[in-house]
């Protein structure tokens, strides 16, 4: 036998040591030859041997107290009626939190403001929420800078256009006023060709008469349309200001 | 024996007080004595050994009846006293406890090489320690010792060796172990 080997037949041996199987060991003739040669496998064996003889001194430890059985069963059973308890205090909690959680939601259903569409596949969509600030409509404080200013641009573009469109309506009005104030004023009255330069006699004072009126209708059409395009700098200038704060 | 294990199971998870004082009486020696050897306290291997028929009582019905009911009550036992361990690390020692342990006689033998066997078990890691009381004082298999801790037996089998070994190499540092001639028996 070598060390290894003897390394394994010690783990045997001691395998063979458990309680019950006492005083039955022995050293196979092989081992004893190698311990005779090898003193470390020696030494080893020896310590083996008292760990062995040490462990038959050991004694078990004695039970402290001889009712120590029925205190535990006490305990035992007091921790079940705790468990227990607890168990039911848990299950009662979440019963009460599902109840409530659903009266929310039936409540919630029932008392929605507001009408409900249905989208056609079952399902009530709810209707949005009228806006009551006017300003959030134009431009919704979740909105970038990038995102309002095109809108704010085109609305300014068409109130322009707006304005515009009726000074122009109006002005049209107005000649055409004129002209049929012309011809009511002078049926018979034959204007010379364009490029002559000269006109009748007849019709001088005529002519100076239309154009009185028509330099006193452009000049009260003048106030108005000053009064627009001030209101129009205006405004500009008011939405100017206005977006700048918002986006700071 | 599982039958009659199944049967004592059974009426303790129907509440017989006498069943579960049974029950308590035969395993507690074991479980108090492993305790023991595993804290080398008494007081706390007391509190520990409550605990361990606490638990016992608590997971019965998971206890599957095929297999041995002792196996799983040590594995139990094991298990809390290496909670119990980490836990008293974790949590800081009142003067007078630390006294305590210290006068304190770790185990109720009187040779000096028990008790060197016994010191040389505190220096060991927990579950060498568990593996080696299981196999050389409870006389368990390894079989069993595996079961108990849910290991495979090769892990068991590596444990024991490596304790055995600490442990004669403790005895021999010690100076308990003889210069011995090549005289066998």
């Amino acid at each position: 036998m070598k060390c290894l080997d003897i390394k394994i037949w010690l783990q045997n041996w001691l395998d063979g040591q458990a309680p019950g199987a006492d005083g039955q060991r022995t050293v196979e003739p092989a081992a004893q030859a190698h311990f005779r040669q090898c003193k470390a496998c020696r030494e080893q064996f020896a310590a083996a041997q008292r760990m062995v003889e040490g462990m038959k001194l050991f004694s078990r430890p004695t039970s402290p107290a001889r009712d120590l059985s029925r205190s535990i069963v006490a305990k035992a059973l007091q921790d079940r009626v705790e468990r227990r308890l607890k168990f039911q205090r848990r299950l009662r909690l979440t019963v009460a939190l599902a109840a409530s959680i659903l009266i929310m939601v039936i409540a919630g259903y029932i008392f929605e403001p507001g009408p409900k569409k249905d989208n056609g596949n079952g399902v009530v969509a709810k209707q949005e929420a009228p806006a009551t600030d006017p300003r959030k409509q134009e431009a919704p404080p979740e909105k970038s800078k990038e995102d309002s200013t095109p809108a704010l641009a085109k609305a300014l573009d068409e109130a322009k256009g707006t304005m515009a469109a009726l000074t122009g309506k109006l002005t049209d009005q107005t000649r055409e006023s004129a002209k049929r104030l012309i011809t009511a004023a002078t049926p018979t009255l034959e204007l010379p060709p364009m490029g002559t330069g000269i006109l009748p006699e007849e019709s001088i004072d005529a002519t100076a008469s239309v154009l009185k009126a028509g330099q006193e209708i452009s000049d009260g059409i003048q106030p108005v349309t000053r009064s627009a395009r001030r209101a129009m700098d205006f405004f500009l200038r008011e939405m100017s200001t206005f977006e700048v704060a918002k986006v700071e | 024996m599982t039958d009659a294990d199944g049967l004592l199971v059974k009426r303790c998870l129907h509440g017989e007080t006498m069943a579960m004082q049974a029950l308590v009486e035969r395993f507690h020696p074991e479980v108090f004595g492993l305790c023991v050897r595993i804290l080398h306290h008494r007081q706390d291997a007391e509190d520990v050994a409550q605990e361990v028929f606490l638990r016992i009582f608590r997971s019965l019905k998971r206890w599957d009846s095929k297999r041995p009911l002792r196996p799983w009550v040590m594995g139990i036992t094991v298990n809390r006293c290496r909670t119990w361990i980490g836990q008293k690390r974790r949590r800081p020692e009142p003067v007078d406890y630390v006294e305590e342990i210290a006068t304190t006689t770790p185990v109720d033998d009187g040779s000096e090489l028990a008790r060197e066997i016994q010191a040389a078990l505190e220096g060991l890691r927990v579950e060498y320690r568990g593996v080696f009381v299981l196999f050389h004082e409870q006389g368990m298999p390894y079989e069993e010792i595996a079961q108990a801790l849910r290991k495979p037996v090769g892990t068991v089998k590596t444990w024991l060796h490596r304790a055995r070994l600490e442990i004669m190499d403790h005895l021999r540092r010690r100076g308990m172990v003889a210069e011995v001639e090549h005289e066998m028996p």
